[in-house]
């Protein structure tokens, strides 16, 4: 078992090692597996790759990523610059219907609103505006539509569970009502709980999942 | 191990699953662990999801990609409009640096030019591979780096012993000039591409090349007892 501070090392290792960000403003701390990043990078790609850099390093349990988007000063662009980049950008993206996607920007930060019927379209509408330039965060409040969830999709989750090359299904307990999924149990890495949320999304009827899975690398 | 039908069975339910997708336009054949893909999809969307999905079904070793995209007459855009689209979708994107070229034909994207970092020329790729019109990239995108001094090799697997989803036991790294290349026996197709981004991330390396091999009889189980070990 590996200890906070050989966790905390290894995180700072791996950040320096990913060339999408710079860690010179990145602070790590570790308490009991659970690892906070704190500070400044610029841009919000480097935000995401940061957590993602975080998370797939053994023995990580949680990450709570609270880095801070500190744009150069030549790098910022005004909100309306940003709403018509944005709405351009999901106007030509294939698998956003963009007439249900609505988008305001205060500050930088993009807010998406609407309702679409798939969680696919929703990831794809924030991918096609949170690398436009100038943009400091999102804030995805697209819903999906609900559907008439039927008895045979919390069975088809957990067989997708066990097509997954890297999911232990045995470990994963699964409850649904109302479209909402509330998953419990273990995984081996930060990614897998990732795989798992991804996978339950897939079913159709799924309005959230609520992901309790706790990393257990020994389990 | 999974026989060569019940992995065409969870290929096939996998796609089926996938609510972007219709698997019944899809035809897989397996062989030996391998996944060939074959028909026509309406999108370049659902083109590289087919293949993705079925890389991350558990026995699969390898999968071939020989489907089509033939788009819907009214989802067909002119070269032009397309090429200006990928223009705007580049320059306005804040990873892909200035200077790389687009082409269009027949709805045909072809990048090129000189990144410094492999995820900034898969940034590029994945930049345009949404757009409405799309029928296929092709990135001719070349990574413009410099020999450095240090053991890039060590560094690689390092790399693979900090992380969770790779088993650093089981595979190993050369690096000549500037070119890494991979061996091992690994459980899954993610394991192996794992490994190969993480050799993309070291300063000094223009190419990869992965010659990891895919054992689902490692998968799972070997892992959890190997780290338990470290």
């Amino acid at each position: 078992m590996k200890t906070d501070q050989e966790i905390q090392e290894d995180v700072q290792a791996e950040l320096k090692w990913e060339p999408s960000v710079n860690d010179t403003n990145i602070g790590v701390a570790v308490n009991d597996g659970i690892v906070t990043v704190s500070g400044s990078v610029a841009n919000y790609f480097e935000k995401w790759a940061a957590e993602k850099a975080v998370g797939r390093v053994k023995g990580v349990k949680g990450v709570a990523e609270e880095l801070e988007v500190h744009l150069n000063g030549s790098d910022t662009h005004s909100d309306r610059d940003i709403v018509s980049a944005s709405v351009n950008a999901l106007g030509w993206y294939s698998t956003v219907p963009a007439d249900q996607v609505h988008v305001q920007v205060e500050n930088g930060v993009i807010t998406l609103q609407g309702e679409v019927e798939w969680k696919y379209q929703k990831d794809a509408a924030e991918s096609a505006v949170a690398n436009l330039m100038g943009v400091k965060g999102v804030m995805n409040l697209l819903t999906i539509q609900k559907q008439p969830a039927s008895a045979q999709v919390e069975e088809s989750i957990k067989q997708a569970f066990a097509r997954h090359a890297v999911l232990d299904a045995k470990q994963i307990t699964l409850d649904m009502t109302d479209g909402e999924v509330i998953l419990t149990g273990s995984v081996n890495s930060w990614g897998e709980r990732q795989d798992a949320v991804d996978a339950a999304w897939a079913a159709p009827g799924v309005t959230s999942v609520k992901n309790h899975l706790l990393v257990n690398p020994f389990s | 191990m999974k026989t060569d039908s019940q992995l065409h069975q969870d290929v096939l339910e996998t796609l089926s699953f996938e609510p972007l997708l219709d698997a019944s336009k899809i035809a897989i054949a397996v062989k030996d662990g391998v996944v060939t893909l074959r028909g026509e999809v309406p999108s370049y969307a659902e083109f590289w999801t087919t293949e993705h999905v079925t890389k991350n079904v558990a026995g699969v070793r390898a999968v071939a990609q020989e489907i089509k995209v033939v788009l819907p007459k009214q989802h067909v855009r002119n070269d032009a409009d397309i090429a200006e689209a990928a223009a705007n979708a580049l320059q306005g994107d804040v990873i892909v640096p200035g200077g790389i070229k687009v082409k269009v034909t027949d709805g045909w994207v072809t990048l090129s030019g000189e990144t410094k970092w492999q995820y900034q020329r898969k940034h590029a790729e994945s930049a345009v591979r949404n757009l409405n019109g799309v029928q296929g990239v092709t990135n001719m995108i070349v990574i413009k780096t410099h020999p450095t001094t240090y053991d890039v090799s060590a560094k690689i697997q390092n790399a693979f012993y900090r992380q969770a989803g790779i088993d650093a036991s089981r595979v190993s790294v050369e690096v000549n000039d500037q070119t890494a290349i991979l061996h091992g026996t690994v459980g899954t197709l993610a394991e192996r591409e794992d490994a190969e981004d993480a050799a993309w991330m070291a300063d000094g390396v223009d190419t990869v090349r992965n010659e990891i091999v895919v054992d689902p009889e490692l998968a799972k189980v070997g892992m959890i007892e190997s780290q338990a070990g470290i």
